[in-house]
């Protein structure tokens, strides 16, 4: 389903290019489930950007493919067509859009990039109402304006909403356990769980292994200075989190002095 | 040889010198004509302010004074030498007919009776052309008595001088007291601009008597290419709790130049409500001014949504002069292109006006490099018990906002005009009458989406 190779890519400080990712390279099939965690700074949140598109950042060399297609040439809005779906680490507050109101935008514009008929008020009400319910999200927050006052793990649970509402066959979380208390991470956890299936994907970006007691991988991921630099099971999670990152970046640090 | 501000001056005022002539022989004792008497000499000693005038600071009036308009002093090219379809530019007119709404219509600064649908009213509210008041009779004295100054240099400019000289016609809405107008009063300004350079003047009268309640809206519309100036002139009495609502609708053509002024004078207990929307033009100056009285709520809402060349603005004071008030304006702007706009909002809180509660907010957003902002509150305080806040922002629109609408399919054209009719949605909110708010609903969304 997606294929990143050699992934490099860099922003623009201010003060010059900073390269963040470094040649990284991941391959996520269909009904897997992939965690990638790293100490702060490895760049687990450039990479998530960079796979949903965000224009800060310039891509410097490597290739992403998502189901045969270049994503690294589609617009934002393209991929969120393809399928690639970014669940926000700071969900944005759009004061005087209604979150309805921008949930059936981007229904119906997602399900033109299909090709598929518009959603009548109805049908799309009656979706709303169902999916909103599974995510225990109160049904004021709907009409209300976008994320606007929203609480951290309303915000969070607004995103895992979108998410299945959109149904996308890739959900990218960017840190979507941070700030949420153990009733919110739950019902987040169980939200992801619903949508999982045999045909999706899902890549769980988080700096803890707490959320992949609820969401569990398949594979986990090390994120290391901009590479991955240890990949195994759900145990290295558990690893991780008794041992913390010391041991793994001495690993690498070690291994790069001795070139 | 350079052109001084007298040449300028005497060009733009040569097509004048045969109408003040005889405009200076019917002068007679009626305040009415009086008034132009002191209009003319305040002609000749004014001049036209230039960009060092600290009020006219950012907006050069030189690209209206450099074309020479004819003048429409001839009524007979109001009703049938236009080949009007007013439908054709019309959005709501009909639908505000059916709705059994008054609608005036003005054609080049003159009334026309044929495109108008005044209903029967009674005698207790009054709806007419100017130039079908008897405006020398000391009823008409009497009427004028009840308007704030407007010779008030602080106030106005040589164009509100020329519009007290010169004026075609105009509006005179009247209300005695505990009447109410449930469906607001239509009146469109329609200028003919396809042959010939046009200039319309209208003087507007809206007088509300206590207890009574009213909602006029103006609509400036031009048909044709040529350059247009409209120079109006609204003077509104608001009696003892009152409630007079008045909206100015500046969606016109590209080459239409506008300076308008709106005076209103509120009683105690009365509440006010300014709203100016402005889409389209080349050049407008709209100069809002309220005096309030004690326990009055003073609202303005002003929207603009500007394009290419256009200039846009908008000067407005509001003057507590008695305790217990409360006013509050918001005025948003969306500037595209090599647009400008000046918002300037004084407010002034005197001596006796303790315990007043003042607002001001302009928020503007640019969507190009080219587009130019000034922005100016000024606050002037001399009571020592109030509360007064302003603010003002200009930014670009929020990529973050953007980028999040776009990462969930969201096409960037449609996420920027969703974002921007968020913006807009504080001031159209504001707005009461459905038509109008659809009509400008669809009109931003047209416009967002190019």
């Amino acid at each position: 389903m997606l294929n990143i190779k050699d992934l490099q890519a860099s922003i623009d400080t201010g003060a010059g290019e900073k390269e963040i990712l470094k040649g990284l390279n991941l391959e996520v099939k269909a009904g897997e489930v992939h965690a990638i965690m790293g100490p702060n700074g490895s760049g687990k949140s450039t990479l998530a950007s960079v796979l949903a598109g965000r224009e800060d950042y310039e891509i410097t060399g490597g290739s992403v493919t998502f189901e045969g297609k270049d994503l690294l040439d589609l617009a934002p809005e393209e991929r969120a067509g393809e399928g690639v779906f970014l669940a926000f680490q700071y969900p944005i507050e759009i004061p005087g859009v209604s979150n309805a109101t921008f949930m059936k935008t981007a229904v119906n514009e997602i399900r033109k990039y299909k090709g598929q008929e518009e959603l009548d008020a109805v049908s799309f009400l009656k979706l709303m109402k169902s999916k909103a319910a599974e995510m225990e999200l109160d049904s004021s927050l709907l009409t209300r304006a976008l994320n606007e006052g929203f609480s951290g793990g309303e915000k969070k649970k607004n995103e895992i909403f979108q998410m299945a509402m959109l149904e996308p066959k890739l959900a990218i979380l960017d840190e979507t356990d941070s700030g949420l208390d153990i009733d919110a991470l739950k019902i987040v956890a169980n939200g992801v769980n619903r949508f999982k299936n045999k045909d999706n994907a899902v890549i769980v970006v988080t700096h803890y292994q707490r959320l992949l007691d609820y969401i569990v991988p398949d594979f986990v991921h090390v994120l290391y200075k901009g590479r991955i630099v240890k990949s195994g099971t759900k145990e290295l999670a558990l690893e991780l989190e008794a041992k913390g990152y010391d041991w793994i970046k001495e690993e690498v640090d070690s291994v790069t002095s001795n070139q | 040889m350079t052109t001084t501000l007298d040449d300028i001056k005497s060009t733009f005022l040569a097509p004048f010198e045969e109408l003040a002539e005889k405009v200076s022989e019917n002068i007679h004792t009626d305040k009415f004509s009086l008034a132009k008497k002191t209009a003319l000499e305040a002609i000749e000693n004014n001049i036209f302010p230039t960009t060092r005038n600290e009020e006219w600071k950012f907006t050069d009036i030189k690209p209206i004074l450099s074309n020479k308009f004819e003048l429409q002093s001839n009524k007979a090219s109001s009703d049938s030498d236009l080949d009007l379809n007013l439908n054709e530019f019309d959005y709501f007119l009909n639908k505000n007919k059916d709705l059994n709404s008054h609608v005036l219509v003005f054609i080049n600064g003159h009334f026309s009776e044929k495109h108008s649908d005044i209903k029967e009213t009674g005698d207790k509210i009054s709806i007419k052309s100017l130039s079908n008041i008897e405006t020398s009779s000391s009823t008409f004295d009497t009427f004028l008595d009840k308007f704030p100054s407007t010779s008030d240099k602080d106030s106005v400019s040589i164009f509100s001088d020329i519009n007290a000289a010169f004026a075609t016609d105009g509006y005179v809405i009247e209300l005695a007291a505990n009447q109410e107008l449930e469906l607001p009063i239509f009146v469109y300004f329609v200028n003919d601009a396809s042959q010939k350079n046009t200039l319309s003047q209208v003087r507007n009268y809206i007088s509300v008597g206590e207890n009574s309640r009213c909602t006029v809206v103006e609509n400036y519309i031009t048909k044709g290419e040529n350059p247009n100036l409209t120079n109006v002139l609204t003077s509104i009495n608001v009696e003892k709790y009152a409630n007079v609502k008045h909206y100015k609708i500046q969606a016109d053509a590209k080459s239409q130049f506008q300076v308008g002024s709106t005076h209103a004078k509120q009683a105690d207990n009365s509440s006010f409500t300014n709203t100016t929307i402005s889409l389209a033009g080349k050049l407008i100056r709209n100069d809002l001014r309220i005096i309030s009285g004690e326990h009055c709520e003073s609202f303005m809402n002003g929207l603009y949504l500007l394009n290419e060349k256009t200039h846009v603005d908008n000067h407005t004071v509001i003057d507590h002069q008695r305790p217990n008030s409360y006013s509050n304006e918001t005025y948003k702007g969306v500037l595209d292109g090599k647009s400008r706009a000046v918002f300037n909002g004084k407010i002034f809180v005197r001596q006796a006006a303790q315990k007043t509660n003042a607002f001001q907010s302009n928020k503007n957003v640019l969507l190009s490099d080219d587009a130019i902002l000034n922005t100016k509150p000024q606050l002037e305080i001399w009571a020592d018990d109030v509360k007064c806040s302003h603010g003002a922002t200009t930014g670009k629109l929020d990529e973050e906002a953007l980028f999040y609408l776009q990462a969930r399919g969201i096409p960037k054209q449609k996420a920027k005009a969703l974002l921007l009719q968020a913006f807009a949605e504080e001031v159209l909110d504001s707005i009461e009458i459905d038509v109008l708010k659809e009509f400008l609903t669809n009109e931003i969304e047209n416009r967002l989406s190019l």
